[in-house]
């Protein structure tokens, strides 16, 4: 078998030898082109798919790293809460136990009962309009339209005194003094404070 | 390279410039041989010049077989040397039949299987002049074993012609002996006619040798011409035998004839014309142009058309196989990639639901600490205006204070009040006095000031009949 190939390719001279090896290469290279022409669109198109399977897993670790923001950002809230709840303790433990910011209606009436006392003390003689106004601040208010004589306009002072020693939040909003003859009338309205 | 030459008795081994010589027997390397003259065809012939000297091959063959006879039906083996005579060439081809040649080297073929060479004995003369070192001249090699005997004849150096000469087995007919005797005898007793008892042999012996030598005298004086030599310088007889007195009875018959006649020697222990034939092989055994050899070793298949075909095929199909696979591989790693990517995708997707779930969860919690941060702040926020308001409040002058003021500066400026009104900060007063005591009003008010009120105003101040009154505003 080998002998009758051998005696065939001695046989064969240049021409013939070099269109049998220029047919071998062309067969060669149509096989090589189409094996690798199928194989390498195939890899391309898988390249393409891997690339955009991890930009898509990429866009999904993204996301995924979204749920940090708002970890932190309740984390801070959190936090803030805590903050804000421990002033609003503080300043509930304040008010709480602070005398002067509470004005209960039992404290205003020994109130108003120490401002008609002092009234008979210093001979004040008058008549009282009491109100009561709660709109930021809880407010009782003594309208006061009495009379004194010139003469104790000492006794008045000693009043106002008496007024101003009482240790609540309070202020005196409108006063009128008018003197007719020997007399002098007076309107003071005085407000009495307190947190709601 | 280790070169071989095979004789009948003998296997000489050539290697590293050193001949070596051991019993007929296996051993690697060249093998060559050589082909007596008795064996071959010499057929000498013209060629006219217009051939090619390419086409001279075909044409030797194609005379020997149309010219010369030789039969179709048989096969041959031919060499043939050629020289350019002016006007033609004269051809010398050496035809030997294939028959001849494997019956002939049969006995080296069962040992060494092939031979890769086998040279012309007449040719291997050439080698003398190497071994020996000495300047090539038109010289004649006499060739005499117990088979054959042949001249050969070169001009300087080179191969001229070759003819055949009387053989020792007529001689040994003529005498009546086998031709071991004869060569027993004249190896005994050479041409010293002291030595035979026998006349008659011994003249029989030295005529052989006179009419040899004649015939060789006659053959240059012929070739002479033909091969326009100048002139034949040296002669050098060898015979495998060595024949006493040969040289020494001939030497002065060829001085005569201006030629020198010399005994074919060289330094060896070994027969000199085996060792002369053994390094002619070794510088030959290449030149297929003379190789009687049939017996080649087969080339190696690498060697062969069909074999570089073959083999360019089996790299040409590897490469692209060898392609085909990387890229299949290369295929196969991508499939296992989109494989994992995939089931990674599916997780992370899984994962990004529950991470929505969690988000949407967060943002829910997020969105209710800020409307309560937001509503704690607000109450924070009010609470602290209020505080901030009553303390506004409580720091605010006691109207007591206020009014003491007004009392001491009116007793020091001997003022007197009419009327006091005073609502949130703002306060005013009308002050009377007499026409004396007017200016203290302004006084009055220079001290409020000192005292830090503000706004401190008195639009006017109205003599009414000698009572002096005064509209005082000012702020806390």
């Amino acid at each position: 078998m080998m002998n009758k190939i051998d005696s065939f390719f001695d046989k064969l001279d240049k021409k013939n030898l070099f269109l049998l090896y220029f047919s071998l290469f062309i067969g060669a290279f149509v096989l090589y082109y189409n094996i690798n022409i199928s194989l390498k669109e195939q890899i391309e198109e898988n390249e393409i798919k891997i690339s955009k399977m991890h930009s898509k897993l990429k866009e999904l670790s993204s996301y995924a790293s979204k749920i940090e923001i708002y970890k932190k950002m309740l984390k801070t809230l959190q936090k803030e809460n805590f903050a804000l709840q421990e002033d609003l303790k503080y300043l509930n433990l304040l008010i709480s136990t602070s005398s002067i910011l509470h004005l209960s209606q039992k404290q205003f009436l020994n109130i108003l009962e120490e401002i008609l006392s002092n009234a008979i003390d210093y001979n004040m003689k008058a008549s009282y309009k009491i109100t009561m106004s709660s709109n930021d601040l809880l407010s009782y208010n003594i309208e006061i339209n009495g009379e004194f004589n010139v003469n104790e306009y000492k006794n008045f002072y000693s009043f106002l005194r008496s007024l101003d020693k009482i240790k609540k939040i309070k202020s005196v909003s409108f006063v009128t003094l008018e003197v007719k003859e020997d007399k002098v009338l007076f309107k003071i309205i005085l407000s009495f404070w307190s947190l709601i | 390279m280790r070169i071989l030459y095979v004789t009948d008795d003998y296997l000489y081994i050539y290697e590293n410039g050193r001949v070596v010589r051991k019993e007929l027997s296996y051993k690697k390397g060249i093998v060559t041989a050589s082909l007596g003259y008795k064996n071959v065809l010499s057929i000498s012939f013209k060629l006219a010049k217009d051939i090619e000297e390419e086409m001279l091959d075909i044409e030797v063959e194609r005379y020997l077989f149309n010219e010369a006879s030789l039969d179709y039906t048989k096969e041959y083996k031919i060499i043939y040397v050629y020289q350019d005579l002016g006007e033609f060439y004269h051809i010398d081809a050496f035809v030997v039949e294939v028959n001849v040649l494997k019956k002939e080297f049969d006995k080296y073929i069962k040992i060494f299987k092939y031979i890769d060479f086998i040279s012309f004995k007449p040719f291997a003369f050439e080698a003398f002049y190497e071994i020996k070192n000495i300047t090539p001249k038109n010289d004649v090699f006499i060739y005499l074993d117990k088979e054959e005997s042949f001249m050969s004849c070169f001009r300087e150096g080179k191969f001229v012609f070759v003819k055949s000469l009387n053989k020792l087995s007529v001689l040994a007919k003529e005498i009546g002996v086998d031709i071991d005797e004869l060569i027993n005898i004249l190896s005994e007793k050479g041409l010293n006619k002291e030595k035979y008892e026998d006349e008659n042999t011994y003249f029989k012996i030295e005529n052989f040798f006179s009419q040899f030598f004649m015939k060789v005298n006659n053959l240059i004086n012929y070739s002479i011409n033909y091969y326009s030599f100048s002139k034949i310088e040296r002669i050098y007889f060898y015979s495998s035998f060595k024949i006493p007195y040969l040289i020494e009875n001939y030497k002065g018959f060829w001085e005569f004839s201006g030629i020198e006649f010399n005994r074919y020697e060289i330094a060896t222990d070994y027969d000199y014309f085996d060792y002369t034939a053994l390094i002619y092989n070794s510088k030959h055994y290449k030149n297929e142009k003379e190789n009687f050899s049939i017996f080649i070793r087969p080339l190696p298949f690498y060697r062969r058309k069909s074999g570089v075909f073959f083999i360019t095929l089996g790299v040409v199909s590897l490469i692209i196989l060898a392609d085909a696979f990387i890229k299949y591989q290369m295929l196969l790693n991508q499939e296992k990639k989109i494989a994992f990517l995939e089931k990674k995708l599916k997780l992370k997707q899984k994962e990004i639901k529950l991470i929505r779930i969690k988000v949407k969860k967060y943002k829910e919690r997020i969105a209710k600490l800020k409307e309560i941060n937001s509503n704690i702040q607000g109450q924070i926020d009010d609470v602290y205006q209020k505080m901030l308001l009553l303390k506004n409040i409580q720091q605010q002058t006691p109207f007591s204070n206020i009014m003491a003021d007004l009392v001491f500066l009116l007793n020091k400026y001997h003022l007197k009040i009419s009327s006091f009104y005073k609502k949130d900060r703002h306060i005013e007063i009308i002050v009377a006095t007499t026409f004396d005591n007017s200016y203290q009003i302004a006084r009055f008010l220079k001290a409020l000031s000192k005292l830090g009120y503000k706004n401190i105003d008195s639009s006017e101040i109205l003599n009414d009949k000698e009572v002096y009154l005064s509209k005082v505003s000012y702020d806390e």
